[in-house]
């Protein structure tokens, strides 16, 4: 049977739109090529022995333990540019069906 | 606060005096049973790249004597009981996990390509919808493109591997729809075998020549360890 790499149980695949405007947002000032910081951010936020400790780190209201990297960078820079004023301020806003 | 940043047999040598993390506070090792915590004290909890390099600073000095058990970035507990007991509850676990790291670093290989076409094209741009329905519309044509890109993804992290003949070596794909990266391949070496795994990365750039290969690391095991393992053994078949 015919497997989906991209859904391979072994492949971390990050489910967000994750653009190349999407990763710059990240690149705030430091010297470095943003891909270097990929690697960076994928390793702390997406890897690594998780332990349940007592206290919670968000982004944008949403906690850091239930986020990967995908979610981090989608739901901080989306927000940022379609809210065009700091995350974690408000819920973002969808547009209405009419 | 204190904030935790990696996990190692408590026999191994303390933090090195001076090494300090996160907020400029001091790192020190907190033992239990068999296995210590490296931690520091911490003012606050923010995310941002300084702090996500100051983790990884630390976790980074601690590679350099033995291989960590590196602890997920935002893992903060109240205090040193809170974590000592957090630690002894799953001490069986981590050692195993150190047992199977132990003598390795992983190294990776960042992949860049260059996505020229647009396969189904959704339009990326900041046009905001005038209806509901052109607003799905906008979301269906994104989400396919998204797809196909991650889809074309796993087929050049597949070709990497292969070029790159790492048979048995433990592997971690992360593919990245972004346009000018496919994604990060993850392995598992020997600290004897960096040498052989730039070879062998150098060998995949000579027959990979459209798609760009950049070697990271050694860094501590960040892909491989915890309780799903979430590897493979390469180069696959898929």
């Amino acid at each position: 049977m015919a497997t989906d790499p991209a859904n391979d149980a072994r492949t971390s695949v990050f489910e967000g739109t994750l653009l190349e405007d999407d990763v710059e947002v990240w690149d705030t000032g430091d010297t470095g090529d943003r891909y270097a910081l990929v690697d960076l951010v994928n390793r702390l936020l997406d890897r690594g022995v998780v332990i349940t400790g007592d206290i919670t780190i968000s982004v944008a209201g949403v906690d850091l333990a239930y986020l990967g990297l995908n979610a981090v960078l989608t739901s901080v820079t989306t927000a940022r540019r379609t809210l065009g004023r700091p995350v974690g301020t408000d819920r973002p806003e969808v547009p209405s069906p009419e | 606060m204190i904030h935790a940043y990696c996990i190692r047999y408590g026999v191994d040598p303390a933090p090195d005096a001076g090494l300090v993390g996160i907020d400029g506070a001091e790192v020190c090792v907190l033992r239990t049973g068999k296995i210590g915590l490296w931690v520091s004290e911490s003012a606050g909890s923010g995310v941002s790249i300084h702090r996500l390099r100051e983790h990884d600073k630390v976790v980074t000095a601690a590679l350099t004597t033995a291989t960590p058990l590196p602890v997920r970035f935002g893992t903060c507990f109240r205090d040193e009981a809170s974590a000592l007991g957090a630690m002894a509850q799953r001490e069986a676990d981590f050692l195993a996990d150190l047992a199977r790291v132990a003598g390795c670093v992983e190294m990776g290989v960042r992949v860049g390509w260059q996505v020229d076409d647009e396969p189904t094209c959704a339009p990326n741009s900041d046009r905001q919808p005038t209806s509901g329905t052109e607003y799905l519309e906008m979301r269906r044509l994104r989400a396919n493109r998204v797809k196909d890109l991650k889809l074309r993804a796993a087929e050049v992290l597949t070709e990497i591997e292969k070029a790159m003949q790492l048979e048995g070596v433990p592997v971690v794909r992360s593919i990245l729809p972004v346009r000018e990266l496919a994604g990060i391949l993850a392995h598992l070496v020997q600290r004897t075998e960096i040498g052989s795994y730039r070879a062998a990365v150098d060998a995949a750039k000579s027959i990979t020549q459209h798609l760009t290969l950049a070697t990271t690391g050694p860094w501590a095991p960040y892909s491989f360890v915890g309780a799903d393992g979430g590897y493979h053994f390469g180069p696959t078949d898929t």
